[in-house]
């Protein structure tokens, strides 16, 4: 702590500082002695104001010291009669008076240069450091975090423990440490609690409780505690100076500060959140009306009319209902494989990565299609052994759900592309159909929505487009030249240290910017 | 005649497996709990069992758990798609393979006579053949439509292990552990990039492999029998 150890300094000085006061008025003394016979009292008076103005330079007791002896020496050693206190003339008191008052006035002097001094030092170094923990605080982006970097900071800069708790977020009323360490008694324990729930420092050096060991300083945020700093400093009562209060207090309210913004922008991303599952339930229920409903109207249909009237129904007409039943059960099987993979992606699951090459993928989702690709053409234009990071399952959905829309929406022959573009690697499925209508543009990847009359939720694109950006990749769609729509996806090429999660996309929303 | 175990607690789905089995031929009992498994199992000693995985009373892996190695007839697992993990999971606890909820009877089937074929065990034969892919174990010699191709160590082995169970699904685990060693079980990316390989050789187009099949997230297939769209 920068004011208790100028404290320290300061009382192993005064010793010192007696010590030259006894032996400036010592060899004045000498001094004086050895030149009695040349020197006038006048003379002898202003040696022994000069060794008062000396010791009175360490303070006020040293300036006192010095002061008495060297009344008492230059009465004893100089004033008529000689070697005894006596004093024949009055107006040696005048001289006594003087040598006190010079030694008051220049000690008075020196002490409140030297404090206006150390308090500018004690400033400065305050400023900094609350300038330091200013710019680590900010870059805090979880509470953990701006808890962490305060208790850092507390501890580095007094000789102190601390930690910081904060509200449990299941049990009202109980406060649970995020970063330090430091071990409370209960009546310790209340008083941390009295200073949260007052929003007012508590404990040690402070009006209220000042007796106890430990000091809690709560962080607001505005007016509302977000958490509380609990400080045991040091055993010696001196070494907790007051000067340290106002910086712990400065720095309490940043860190509240920082905490507030931080559990804001939680608080943000977690109502955009929740907006969006509102918005993804809704057109859920949309959907589920409608497009779930009517493969089961012709399965429920099919199904009924083979098991009431199966006499009636010649073989071909048998064969047409069973196909049609089986395939609107496939239509609802990808309807809800689409559903439950977008719901699963948007809440924000992490994909599991692996480098796997592109022809594997590729392999894969065409393997799983080649029943509905029949004896459509395929052209693959493959790079060998390109690899990319990304989740096998989640990859091949992607693949397989462009290839169903070139099936359904566009014509024949399909091509599928994949190369390495520096640190991306491309993509492109194209077909040769009637192209994308060029007005939805990238609405074509919003849920629900149908570029033609086929059937189908239109889930498929949001799918595709939900898994990329999980992955950190984009897609765009266009018309190729001479006709078809092509699909352009880009990957990162190197396994990522940190792909955000499609939910992190909310924390560029706005609220964060007016929180911070 | 062999017995074939249902273990659902669906009923409408142990319908259309009892119907679909008992219709081709094959005697069926059924369970609709790990405890009711684990009993019939004793009772019927089944030579194959389906089982689903999300079960009343605990998970169907209890059922595997729960029962020696020995007494354990081979176990196709009926999970969900997006269970890749269940999958592997499950084929690791000693399941043979896994079907797909919903399948057809025809892919039920054919993955019921995969499994059945294996109760005597694999048979140890100096040749395999797999479609048209022959490999001569001894020589060491692999030929693909009669012609000859000429295999690293590795994607021999990986190859055999392959085709010695024919239709099965191998998860990524077992086959780093079969050819590599236990130690390699974390380096899917090995495997890959040999797989891709050995499909460069094997494969007329490796981007649209006819037999060494990928099932993602969870391992690979050699296919048993050559792709025919109509009938799957």
């Amino acid at each position: 702590m920068v004011s208790s150890r100028s404290a320290i300094t300061r009382d192993q000085a005064s010793a010192a500082a007696y010590g030259r006061a006894v032996l400036a008025i010592a060899i004045a003394t000498a001094v004086g002695m050895a030149f009695a016979a040349y020197a006038t009292i006048a003379e002898i008076t202003m040696l022994y104001l000069i060794s008062i103005m000396l010791a009175s330079l360490a303070g006020r007791g040293p300036s006192l010291v010095a002061a008495s002896l060297a009344v008492a020496a230059f009465d004893f050693c100089f004033v008529p009669p000689r070697f005894t206190f006596a004093v024949s003339d009055l107006r040696y008191l005048m001289t006594f008076a003087v040598m006190f008052a010079a030694g008051l006035v220049i000690s008075t002097l020196t002490t409140r240069l030297r404090r206006q001094e150390h308090d500018a030092v004690i400033r400065e170094r305050h400023t900094a450091a609350l300038l330091a923990f200013t710019r680590d605080i900010a870059a805090a982006v979880a509470p953990g975090d701006a808890a962490a970097v305060t208790v850092a900071h507390l501890e580095a800069g007094f000789p102190v423990t601390a930690a910081v708790l904060v509200p449990e977020p299941h049990t009202p009323g109980a406060l649970v440490a995020v970063a330090g360490a430091v071990a409370l008694a209960p009546h310790e324990l209340e008083v941390v609690r009295w200073a949260f729930e007052h929003g007012q420092p508590a404990g040690r050096g402070t009006p209220t409780l000042r007796e106890m060991q430990i000091l809690a300083v709560p962080l607001l945020s505005g007016a509302d505690p977000v958490g509380v700093i609990a400080i045991r400093g040091p055993q010696d009562p001196r070494q907790q100076g007051s000067a340290a209060l106002p910086l712990i207090e400065a720095i309490a309210r940043q860190a509240g500060l920082a905490l507030g913004r931080v559990k804001f922008a939680d608080q943000a991303r977690e109502a955009a959140l929740q907006a969006r599952t509102e918005h993804t339930r809704n057109a859920l229920l949309s959907a589920v009306s409608h497009d779930l409903r009517t493969p089961l109207s012709v399965i429920t249909g099919a199904a009924t009319s083979l098991r009431d009237d199966p006499d009636r129904l010649s073989p071909a007409a048998r064969h047409e209902l069973v196909s049609s039943i089986v395939e609107d059960a496939q239509r609802l099987e990808r309807v809800l494989g689409n559903l439950l993979q977008l719901t699963r992606v948007e809440s924000g699951l992490v994909p599991s990565r692996e480098l796997i090459p592109i022809e594997e993928l590729v392999g894969g989702a065409l393997t799983r299609m080649e029943e509905a690709i029949g004896n459509r053409k395929v052209h693959l234009d493959i790079a060998p052994d390109l690899v990319v990071p990304v989740d096998a399952v989640l990859l091949e959905q992607v693949l397989i759900n462009l290839i169903d829309n070139a099936i359904k929406h566009g014509a024949p022959p399909i091509e599928l592309r994949a190369r390495r573009d520096g640190a991306r690697v491309v993509i492109e499925v194209r077909d040769h159909g009637p192209g994308v209508p060029v007005e939805l543009g990238p609405r074509l990847f919003d849920k629900f929505v149908r570029a033609s009359m086929a059937p189908g939720a239109g889930l498929g694109l949001a799918v595709v487009r939900a898994i990329v950006e999980a992955h950190g990749g984009t897609i765009v769609v266009d018309n190729a030249p001479g006709g078809g729509a092509r699909f352009h996806l880009e990957l990162p090429a190197e396994h990522p240290a940190a792909i955000r999660p499609p939910v992190d996309e909310l924390a560029s929303l706005p609220v964060r910017d007016v929180a911070s | 005649m062999s017995t074939i175990l249902i273990v659902d607690d669906d009923l409408q789905l142990r319908r259309f497996l009892r119907t679909t089995l008992a219709g081709h031929g094959h005697a069926v009992a059924e369970a609709g709990s790990v405890a009711d498994a684990i009993d019939a199992i004793g009772r019927v000693r089944p030579s194959l069992m389906l089982l689903d995985l999300g079960l009343p009373d605990g998970d169907g892996l209890d059922v595997l758990r729960k029962l020696p190695a020995e007494s354990r007839p081979p176990v196709i697992v009926l999970s969900a798609r997006g269970q890749e993990g269940d999958k592997v999971t499950a084929l690791d606890a000693g399941a043979d393979d896994y079907l797909t909820k919903p399948f057809g009877a025809s892919e039920l089937l054919a993955r019921i006579r995969v499994a059945l074929r294996r109760v005597g065990g694999a048979p140890a034969l100096d040749m395999i053949e797999v479609g048209p892919i022959k490999i001569d174990q001894p020589r060491h010699v692999v030929t693909v439509e009669g012609r000859e191709v000429h295999l690293t160590p590795i994607e021999f082995r990986l190859l055999l292990e392959l085709a010695r169970q024919p239709g099965r699904v191998l998860t990524h685990r077992k086959l780093l552990t079969e050819v590599w060693g236990p130690n390699a079980v974390d380096e899917t990316h090995y495997l890959r990039v040999h797989m891709g390989a050995l499909r460069r050789k094997i494969e007329a187009d490796p981007a649209r492999p006819r037999w060494l099949l990928t099932e993602a997230g969870v391992g690979y297939r050699l296919r048993e029998s050559a792709p025919d769209t109509s009938a799957r």
